[in-house]
Formats: C-alpha cells, structure tokens, sequence
C-alpha cells in the first residue's frame, strides 16, 4: 500500500469513529479496491453480511 | 528501453544510464525521423495505444517498412516494446508487449496475428517472475496509472496550454485521478448500488415500498442533477471570474474606450451644428449689411435733407400757402381765376411781389413733403443698426467660442483613442460586459438551484426515514433493512473521507507548486504566490496581490504548468521519469535558456527524457544542457529513409 493509499485509510478509520466492525469494513473495501477486483459484487456482499450482522450484535 | 519492428525503428537498444549529477536524457532529431513516435513506443508498450501518432503515421502499418519489405511471405514479424524500469522499493521490473503481424503480400498493410503483454518481476530470490493480463496492468498501475500519464509522458504543447484549457473541475478530477480518491469513489458507488439493491429486495416484501422507493430514486437523480447543475454553474462563474480578472489586469488605466468614442461622436456632431450655426449667422449678418447699405453710405445727405425740409417747416415754406404755378399762369393771362375781370398793373405788380416771396414751387414742396416719412425711416434704421450688429457679432463670438472647445475636446479624445490599442480595448471592454451579464444571470441561476437542492436533500431525508420505517415494519426485511442502514453509514464515511482528502491534497498540491515554483523561477521579485482555491482554480499572485496567470509569458506560463505537475508527482507518490516531446519550441530563444536550467534542476531528483528538434535545441540551451547532459542521443533516418537509428553523441 503506497503513502496515499495509507493515507485514505487512516481517514476513513478516524471517520468510522469508535466502531471497530466498521473500521475493517472499510479497510476490507479498500484493499478490495486496490486490487482491481473482478466479482466486486460478490466479495462486497460477504463483506456487508459479516459486518453488518456484527454491528448489530 | 528496446523497440523492435515498431514504426521507424527497426532494431533499437538504449541504455539510459544516469549521471553523476543529473538524471538528463537528450535527443534530437529532425522532424519526422521518429521522435514522437518514440513518446508512441512507450505509450504503446505500458497502454497498447499510441495517443500522439501523426497523420502520417496513422497511414503507415505499425511493423516497420524495412521488415515488412524485407520479410518473407511466411513470416510472422514481431513488433516489440520492452521498457525496463524501477518498480516498487526500487525493485526492477521489465514491461514488455509484443504483437506478431501477418504482411499483406503488396506489402503496404498488415493485420494483427497475436499479441501478449507482460511485466517481469524478480522473487525473493532474483528469479524472474511473468506477470500478465490483470496483474500485469496492475503493475502499470503502480508505475504510471493509464488516467494520469499525460502528467508524465507528453507534448510541450500540453505546457503551454495547460491553464488555458484546464478548469478548476477538470484540476479536481485530475486530483482525484492522481490521488486514488477514485479508490473512495469507486467504493462509494458500489455501496450505493447494493443498497439499492436491498431496498428493491425489502421493497418486494413491502407494498408501500416500491412507491417509496421510486419517489427516493427520483429525488436522489434531482439531487445529483442539481449538484451538477450547481458545479457547471460553479465552473462557469469561477471561469468568468477568472476571466474578468484577467480582463481587469489588461484593461488597468485605460478608459472606457466605447463611451470615450461614444463622446467623440457627439462632439463631431456638435462641431458640424456649431459650423452650421455660424455659417448662418454669417449670411444674417450680410443680410443686415445690404439691407443698411444704402441708409449707411448716404446717411449725411439724408441727415440734410431731413434738416432742409425740418428749415423749411420752420421757415413756414412748407406746407405752401400759396400756389406758384397759378399766379405765374395768371400774369400769362391776366384774368382774375375767381372774378374774371381783367387784371390792372397795380395788381399785376402785387402779384410779382407776391412771386418774389415764394421759394418753392407746390411741386418742389409736395415731394419734399411726400420724402420726409421714408427719410425719417432710414434715419431710425441707422440708428438701431450698431445694438443689432452688436449682438449679431456677441452671438457669433458665442457660438466660435464653443467651435474652439469642442475642436480642442475633440482633439484630446483623437489623441486619447490613438494610444491604445482602440479594436482590442473595445474587443476586451465589451467580452468583460458580456462577461459580467453571463455570471450574474449564473449566480442567479445558483441562488434558485442552491434552493432547490436544498428542498431536494430535504425530500430524500423525509423518504429515507419513511422507507427505513418501511423496512423495518417487515420481519423478513429487517436484516436487509440492516445492511442497507450499514450500507448508508460506510457510504456516509466515505463521502467525507473524500471531501477531506480532496481538501487536504488541495493544500497539499497547492504548497508542492509553491516551493517547486520559486524554487526554479528566474524572477525572484514579481511574483507572490501560487494560489489553488476551493473550486480548484489556479492563480498566480504577484507581489501587488494581483491575479497574473492571463499575463504572464509563455516561459512563465509553462513552468508553472510544469510546477503544478512536478506537485502533482511528488503528492500522488508516483515518481516514475517524465517525458516531454518538443519541450522548448514555443518558447523564445531568450527564455530557452531559464528553461533548460529548470530542466536540470528537475533532472537532480527524477529522470527527464527530453525529445528536442535540431531547431530547437538553439544555442542557448544548447550551452545549458550539454555539459549536465547525462546522456545525448541523435535520432537518424537511415539513407533509404526505411528505419531510423538512435546514435549516442
């Protein structure tokens, strides 16, 4: 991961404040990103189930 | 780099080998023996395109002429582009594409048989590794990406016009481009689409839902409509601004040339009434002069004759008592007229008497009678005439006196219109009236969308908690409901993570122009600072706090464009070598010379490969670069005109 790139994270986990699931949410996402991901669509809804069902519990 | 088969170059190897000062790779050529398509040659390896073939070369097969003259019938040629560069943590890393051609058997065309492009890297224990499709794009990636290689490889033209074609929304987007902001975007936009797509699922098993949903989806496309809206206006009004500052620069201390001519007009028009006025006094003045002519030149015989005729009515000779021609006819024929009787001498002699007391015959005194009015007339008129000819004279002194004024008016706004440039003035005076009219009817414009997006974002959050409720009524759609709320949140997150970061590499970009600017500027004294505003336009500041970017020389012009892209470099984290074909050829030979210093400098930190034609590598930079040169080359056309070499000097 290159300066801005680490930079982008650390913006988007101060953003996410205190929730923690968010947080690797985000995190997930963006190394999703980073590598040009072809079933995007897939890998982003297994991500959505995981968190958001912990960020309910 | 390697190039095989491709366009002018048949078989080239270069090593770009770097100084002991300097990272500075020159060549030169004439025009037409290959240098733009060398830029080509990169382009084509990393992209597979070549963005800057000439019009002659678009007509020319990609395959080399002399390999396609010189090949077999069944041969397969390979054009091949190998660029070996330094990747990550300064690791090697080879690009390489090769595409084979089938050659048409007249020789003049080809057509693609098979293409591969990979990128070599080295494992942990230095042995090659081949990379291709996804993974070896995403290498390029990581050394220059597609969307922001013209920053790196280019034509000096794009220098030159940098700030005259680039807007503050297209700086944005190359911000965005360059900053990986399109990572948030693309986040952003991913997550929007699944949220909907949950919406529609929970909508399937809410009645109301669709309807809500719609009417959202609708609102939503208003909002963005209105957002863009707002920008286009936003663009627009920054443009004119921009413009009109431009404007104000060149327009300081010169009048307002239209209403100067508009005044000019008008004191022509009154210089043509005055003359007239004049003229017609003159002709009433020489009325005036015939008129008393006569009374004028004969005033004294007048003046005595009035005096006789007055003697006369003293004298009691006028009117006449007595009727000469009577008596006189009576002493012809002595008859009395009233008794008849014949006259006798004592009456005769009384009548001679009487004769002799009589000066003027009845005729004599009824004309003298009949002048007296007419005399006396002339006489009044000779009185009046010096007041009329005084006033007639004061008039015309009046009205010669405005002549002058006018005329001298006249002149001063002739020699006031004469020091400027009147066509462009005007051309200038009347674009910034337009100018004006344009951005107020925008900002108008803005006030109502700006309204309007308001009650939009209003409506979207009215049918965002009406469809969360909606959600929610539904056991089954709760956990959509959930994901969908989720979904919301990170979007939320990110959106104002990209707002941030697009403010901060703002700054940052604007700092890194900045000290890149003044670091290679010749002028230390006239300009101030180098400004990025929050639309993203660019300013230069001189030290008179005054916008200069419309002003401002050619020279000045590009190495700001050359700065803000050298910041754009260093804050995007890609320091891959730049490219620049043609760098100095729309600059003046004096200019040359700071330029090809600024090069040098540049060439300290990173690689610069400069493509010059013979023309332009004048003697001025010529005495600049050759001695920091790390490497010079000559590009040359074989003698047959089929291939081109590339010499180190």
């Amino acid at each position: 991961m290159d300066g801005s790139s680490n930079q982008i994270l650390k913006l988007l986990q101060k953003n996410s404040g205190k929730k923690k699931q968010m947080q690797d949410f985000l995190e997930n996402l963006l190394d999703l990103e980073m590598e040009c991901p072809g079933w995007w669509n897939e890998k982003y809804k297994a991500l959505i189930e995981k968190y958001s069902i912990m960020e309910v519990r | 780099m390697k190039i095989q088969n491709y366009r002018q170059y048949h078989d080239i190897d270069i090593n770009f080998s770097k100084g002991s000062q300097t990272d500075l790779q020159i060549f030169i050529g004439k025009n037409g023996v290959g240098k733009t398509n060398f830029l080509n040659a990169i382009n084509w390896c990393l992209y597979g395109d070549e963005p800057h073939l000439s019009a002659e070369s678009d007509r020319q097969p990609i395959v080399n002429k002399q390999t396609r003259l010189e090949s077999s019938n069944d041969e397969i040629p390979t054009v091949l582009v190998e660029i070996h560069a330094r990747g990550k943590k300064n690791n090697p890393i080879i690009f390489k594409r090769e595409k084979s051609y089938t050659i048409s058997s007249d020789r003049k065309s080809v057509h693609e048989h098979q293409t591969k492009f990979v990128a070599i890297v080295k494992d942990k224990k230095n042995n090659d590794v081949f990379k291709e499709g996804e993974d070896a794009i995403s290498l390029v990636k990581q050394f220059v990406p597609e969307s922001i290689r013209e920053y790196f490889f280019f034509d000096g033209e794009r220098l030159e016009n940098y700030f005259k074609t680039v807007t503050g929304v297209k700086i944005q987007q190359e911000m965005m481009d360059i900053s990986q902001i399109g990572l948030l975007q693309s986040m952003s936009e991913r997550l929007e689409k699944l949220t909907k797509e949950y919406s529609k699922e929970a909508g399937r098993l809410n009645p109301d839902f669709d309807k809500i949903r719609s009417d959202l989806d609708s609102e939503n496309t208003r909002v963005i409509q209105l957002g863009n809206e707002l920008t286009d206006l936003d663009t627009q009004i920054e443009s004119a601004k921009r413009r009109l500052g431009e404007i104000e620069v060149e327009l300081k201390g010169i009048p307002d040339v239209e209403s100067l001519e508009i005044d000019r007009d008008g004191i022509k028009n009154q210089i043509t009434k005055k003359t007239g006025l004049i003229e017609a006094k003159k002709i009433e003045k020489n009325d005036l002069l015939y008129k008393h002519g006569i009374s004028l030149l004969l005033k004294d015989p007048l003046s005595n004759t009035v005096k006789i005729i007055k003697e006369k009515h003293d004298n009691g000779d006028l009117p006449p008592t007595d009727d000469k021609d009577l008596l006189l006819s009576t002493l012809d024929n002595p008859i009395c007229k009233v008794c008849g009787s014949e006259l006798n001498d004592k009456s005769r002699e009384y009548i001679k008497n009487i004769l002799q007391t009589i000066s003027l015959s009845s005729k004599v005194a009824h004309e003298l009678q009949s002048m007296e009015p007419w005399l006396d007339r002339y006489l009044d008129q000779n009185t009046n005439y010096p007041k009329i000819i005084k006033q007639l004279n004061y008039e015309m002194k009046l009205i010669d006196d405005e002549l002058v004024s006018f005329n001298a008016k006249k002149i001063e706004l002739d020699q006031k219109l004469e020091s400027f440039n009147v066509d462009k003035v005007r051309k200038l005076q009347r674009e910034r009236v337009s100018l004006e009219n344009a951005k107020e009817t925008n900002l108008r414009r803005q006030g109502r969308a700006q309204t309007d997006l308001e009650t939009a974002k209003k409506r979207v959050e009215g049918l965002q908690i009406q469809l969360d409720k909606a959600e929610i009524e539904d056991d089954r759609s709760k956990n959509l409901a959930n994901k969908s709320k989720f979904c919301n949140e990170a979007i939320q997150i990110v959106t104002k993570t990209k707002i941030q970061l697009l403010d901060k590499i703002r700054q940052d970009i604007e700092d890194e122009t900045n000290k890149k600017f003044f670091e290679l500027i010749w002028k230390k004294k006239t300009f101030k600072c180098v400004k990025i505003d929050p639309n993203y336009n660019v300013s230069l500041i001189s030290v008179d706090d005054i916008p200069m970017l419309g002003s401002v020389g050619k020279a000045e012009n590009e190495l700001l464009a050359l700065a803000f892209m050298l910041a754009l470099h260093t804050v995007s984290g890609f320091d891959s070598p730049i490219l620049i074909d043609t760098p100095v050829a729309r600059i003046s030979d004096e200019q040359r010379e700071n330029f090809g210093k600024i090069l040098i400098e540049i060439s300290k930190e990173k690689q610069i490969i400069l493509l010059f034609t013979n023309d332009e590598y004048s003697d001025n930079i010529k005495k600049i670069i050759n001695p920091m040169a790390s490497n010079r080359y000559a590009i040359e056309m074989a003698r047959d005109e089929m291939s081109t070499d590339i010499k180190v000097v």
